[in-house]
């Protein structure tokens, strides 16, 4: 007979995360957002023990500092205590947003089914059933040095001379950029391959993805719980089921009550600034029914082109959209609604009509070739007020000039600024 | 080049052909035109109708005006304004374009119509386009006058040096420390600094819950060793209490108290023997009584019998003496932990020295040390003994008090651990934190928005002021100079939005300084200048000059008519007069000038 396992791998718990982002909280949802990633831990010890799993692996960023609180570092514990009286031992590795010890030695101790593994060397674990060994762990916590320097030691055989036997399987963890970030702990997933372990359970990048859809091998569940624009959706954790000589399943477990999401709509064929909010109420609607969360968490931006535009950006009105969306209590809510409706107008016929706003198009046109001079002046401005001038991308600049661009011919050629 | 619009007009520059008034003012049901593409004169007596037709072009192009205060909105008794306008291409007169407007909420119809409109809005056409005598007169914001011109032909709404002064504005409050303006970057920081610190004291308590915790846990470890203790004690406590009650064997005879009765002790010369030898004596003496009684039995020998009762009697009394003897060493033992005044007597206690420590020990666990007997010599001294069960009684209610404060303090520490556990101070100020992050994120991008807009704005009126600006001061200069046949022969920008009037000595005037007809001149040649120099917008729409040159010597207004006769060679131009000879200079200024009667 097959030998077969099961297990949760999660990752990025982020415990003591506020919601980032929020810039008005709704003083109805405040509940609900201060608990969301809390939320999400308890569901997926929850869910460990409905699934009745062999273990858990937790690939890093348990908590969201080195010094967790008080009240997070119990909730973890009690956690841990739950799986412990449910016979269901943790691996766990630190990642880099805790990964001195000093937490573990905080309030309380971790109870005897969970082994946290070291940041300074790799370290072992074997999980029993039935008395027999059923799966080798192998993991180690973040660290700065590279981790290929480990890997001879994190390889399958490796492994279970380390742990004194064989085992049906091996498994490893890290907490780890993988090549999709390379500040954090970088490895190639070819060099994790070729340690020939059944899986590769890994932590930091908050985003599901695997290697290989039918037989993945190395993977990120993703964070629990989304913080901001930047993690939308469903978050979850793992359910990874190992057979011998099978491909590996993996299946996504659903943990988190609110899901982000940033929602574009267009002004276009609206009549008017009630029948826009009637629009994004039935945007949002649809968009929260297709998710798993129980609420759906927009920011809300409005795009496009027309002549609502002076009426959006009325005092006022967007604040008063958003109060009346929040209020509807139909499994959305809006935590901010911005306007970037453009100015009306056809800006290829500025250029030829001879007139000052052709010199004002022919004014950007210059500034944004000259982006370097357009560093300089960002600089300066920031430089006299003595503030510390943000590291703008490209992209950033793009969207500073579009905006900046927006508003002059708004206010040069009519409407109200923001 | 245009699509076909959704009217389904063609492409082209068109010309206003006609016009039929629905209900405007005191006309109803009335047609005027034709037009030509050029220079038109439209005359008529007053209350002809010229400046109620003007008006009705801008209403039906631009939207009626709204009755405010003495305004005249020229609503006709008992009904809506309505009319329309028809504009033909200036290249196929025969295709005619018809645009109407009911109420203003319609809008110009139908759909798509106000393409014509090229880009100009109403109050761009009413300073530009559409001229009253009245209006040139106007001396109020001189100084803006040219600014705003030279943006309204496109349609502007402010003038550049204006925004820039807006942005100006906007940028300084972008750090400003008013209460009314909590989203500047001034106030957001002050108030994540407050956060911040009150993040900081709230880690700061509960660092010092893992003090509690620690202590909590040292305390529940030591309780179960200071229960042992304190039942130890009170066992010691048993213990010394039954050892003081039992009496002391002398080991050197009996104790002499002095009286020769002792108490305890037989009269006479039986007090030298101690109690252990009547017990002796009277077991022997039974045993010899039994044997002596079963001889007379087996011999029948009377004196058998006789010493068989002899022998019983003295083992009796033997047994006699001995329990007269231990009853009186019995009766003199104390019964209880005498004060410090008793005494023993003399008697001594079987029982080691006890060495308990009574003295108070601040660690709970070292309560645990507690005294342990020793085995040695019996005590003699009861007041010894005493001191020794005292000692032992206030190390257990030591032990006690400080196992009673230890609980206390371990629900203490218990009730705060419980209360931290679920205590949302510390995510709160994160939360709050992390919403003045984002909101001051905005904030910084707002004015980093700003920054860049300031500056394309600058480039773009540095732009214009090397460009264009010359080029409509130039023209302006020209006309002026036509118009007033050399008296003024230059219009230069004043460095601050403004204009200046050259004479040819050179002298330079502000507007202001001008006399009323040199004043309006000015202004309809910035005006010519603008319309000639931003020849593709509004290009369809009529230039209407409303009774302009009433103000102009005769000379001037010649010249003015020439320089409107040069403006219809790129635009339409309807000039409404009710003098005849403005008419007649027209015609001179331009034989194909078109002529329309009211």
């Amino acid at each position: 007979m097959r030998a077969r396992t099961s297990f949760i791998h999660a990752a990025d718990l982020h415990l003591g995360s506020p919601l980032k982002g929020i810039g008005e909280k709704d003083p109805l949802l405040a509940d609900t957002l201060r608990r969301a990633v809390a939320c999400a831990f308890d569901r997926m010890i929850d869910r460990a023990i409905d699934f009745e799993v062999d273990f858990v692996l937790i690939a890093g960023d348990i908590f969201d500092s080195e010094e967790p609180s008080y009240a997070d570092m119990m909730r973890f514990v009690d956690g841990m205590e739950r799986l412990r009286r449910a016979g269901i031992p943790v691996f766990a590795v630190t990642g880099n947003h805790e990964h001195s010890s000093a937490w573990q030695r905080g309030f309380a101790s971790l109870p005897d089914n969970v082994q946290v593994f070291s940041g300074e060397h790799t370290e072992y674990g074997m999980v029993y059933r039935d008395g027999r060994a059923l799966c080798a762990i192998v993991g180690r916590g973040f660290a700065s040095g590279p981790i290929e320097d480990e890997l001879p030691a994190m390889g399958a055989d490796a492994v279970f001379r380390a742990c004194g036997r064989e085992a049906p399987f091996a498994v490893g963890l890290l907490h780890t950029g993988l090549d999709i970030d390379r500040k954090i702990a970088p490895v190639s997933p070819q060099a994790l391959r070729a340690t020939h372990l059944d899986y590769w359970a890994l932590g930091h990048i908050h985003r599901r993805c695997c290697d290989d859809a039918v037989d993945p091998r190395i993977a990120f569940p993703g964070c629990v719980q989304g913080r901001d624009t930047g993690e939308p959706g469903d978050c979850g954790c793992n359910l990874v089921h190992l057979e011998e000589g099978m491909p590996n399943r993996v299946e996504f477990v659903h943990l988190s009550p609110v899901a982000w999401e940033r929602v574009c709509v267009d002004v276009a064929g609206a009549a008017s600034v009630l029948d826009l909010e009637h629009r994004i109420a039935r945007i949002l609607s649809d968009r929260a029914d297709a998710l798993r969360s129980e609420l759906l968490l927009a920011r809300v931006v409005i795009e496009g082109s027309g002549g609502l535009r002076d009426a959006l950006l009325e005092r006022g009105v967007l604040s008063d959209m958003r109060e009346r969306l929040n209020g509807m209590r139909a499994g959305f809510a809006c935590d901010s609604i911005e306007c970037r409706v453009a100015v009306p107008v056809d800006r290829n016929a500025l250029y030829g009509q001879g007139m000052f706003p052709a010199a004002l198009m022919a004014g950007l046109d210059g500034l944004w070739e000259d982006r370097a001079r357009l560093r300089d002046v960002l600089a300066q401005g920031f430089g006299e007020r003595g503030l510390a001038l943000p590291d703008f991308s490209d992209d950033d600049l793009g969207d500073l000039f579009d905006g900046a661009q927006d508003e002059l011919l708004a206010m040069l050629l009519g409407g109200r600024h923001a | 080049m245009h699509d076909l619009g959704p009217t389904g007009a063609r492409d082209g520059r068109r010309y206003l052909k006609s016009l039929h008034i629905g209900a405007f003012g005191a006309f109803s049901n009335r047609d005027i035109g034709p037009f030509s593409p050029g220079l038109n004169v439209v005359y008529g007596p007053n209350e002809s109708g010229k400046t109620t037709m003007r008006k009705f072009i801008g209403g039906v192009l631009f939207g009626w005006d709204e009755a405010r205060g003495d305004r005249n909105a020229y609503r006709p008794a008992g009904g809506e304004r309505s009319g329309s306008l028809s504009f033909a291409l200036v290249d196929d007169e025969s295709d005619v374009f018809a645009c109407s407007r009911a109420r203003n909420a319609q809008g110009l119809l139908p759909a798509g119509a106000d393409r014509i409109l090229g880009g100009v809005d109403g109050d761009s056409y009413n300073r530009v386009f559409s001229l009253d005598g009245q209006a040139l007169g106007t001396a109020k914001d001189v100084d803006g006058m040219v600014d705003r011109l030279l943006t309204a032909a496109s349609g502007g709404a402010q003038s550049p040096a204006s925004v820039a002064s807006e942005l100006d504005g906007r940028l300084k409050a972008c750090f400003s420390r008013s209460a009314s303006n909590p989203d500047s970057i001034a106030n957001l920081q002050r108030e994540l600094s407050q956060v911040k610190a009150g993040i900081a004291a709230a880690c700061e308590e509960d660092r010092r819950l893992r003090t509690h915790a620690a202590e909590l846990a040292r305390i529940r470890e030591s309780i179960p060793g200071m229960r042992q203790a304190i039942e130890r004690s009170n066992d010691r406590i048993g213990e010394l209490s039954r050892l003081q009650h039992v009496p002391q064997e002398p080991e050197d005879g009996p104790a002499d108290t002095g009286d020769g009765f002792g108490e305890g002790r037989l009269p006479g010369c039986l007090g030298v023997f101690g109690p252990a030898a009547f017990a002796g004596a009277a077991g022997i003496l039974a045993v010899s009584g039994v044997l002596f009684a079963v001889l007379a039995v087996l011999f029948s020998q009377l004196w058998m019998m006789y010493a068989c009762c002899a022998l019983l009697c003295a083992a009796a009394c033997s047994g006699i003496a001995y329990a007269v003897g231990r009853r009186g060493a019995l009766g003199k033992a104390p019964r209880h932990p005498a004060g410090p005044g008793a005494r023993g007597g003399g008697r001594e206690t079987r029982f080691g020295s006890a060495q308990g420590r009574t003295g108070a020990d601040a660690s709970p666990a070292s309560a645990c040390r507690e005294p342990r007997p020793q085995a040695g010599p019996a005590y003699g001294d009861p007041a010894r003994a005493d001191a020794l069960l005292r000692r032992e009684r206030e190390t257990r209610d030591s032990l006690q008090e400080r196992l009673i404060a230890a609980s206390e303090r371990a629900g203490e520490l218990g009730r705060i651990l419980e209360d931290a556990r679920s205590s949302v101070e510390l995510q709160d100020l994160r939360d709050r934190q992390a919403a003045l992050e984002d909101r001051l994120d905005r904030a910084v991008r707002e004015y980093a928005m700003l920054l860049v807009a300031r500056q394309a704005l600058r480039d773009a009126i540095r732009i214009w002021e090397e460009r264009s600006q010359p080029a409509v001061y130039r023209r302006a200069g020209g006309l002026m100079s036509m118009m007033s046949v050399g008296a003024w022969c230059a219009v230069v920008p004043d460095g601050s939005g403004g204009v200046l009037l050259c004479d040819r000595a050179g002298v330079r005037r502000k507007p202001a300084e001008l006399s009323l007809g040199t004043f309006q001149q000015l202004h309809l040649a910035l005006r010519i200048a603008l319309l000639e120099v931003s020849a593709g917008i509004g290009e369809s729409l009529p230039v209407i000059a409303d009774e302009v040159l009433v103000h102009f010597d005769d000379e001037r207004r010649e010249q003015a008519a020439l320089a409107l006769a040069d403006l219809a060679r790129h635009r339409q131009v309807l000039v409404l007069t009710c003098h005849s000879d403005i008419v007649g200079l027209l015609r001179r200024a331009s034989p194909d000038v078109n002529a329309v009667r009211l």
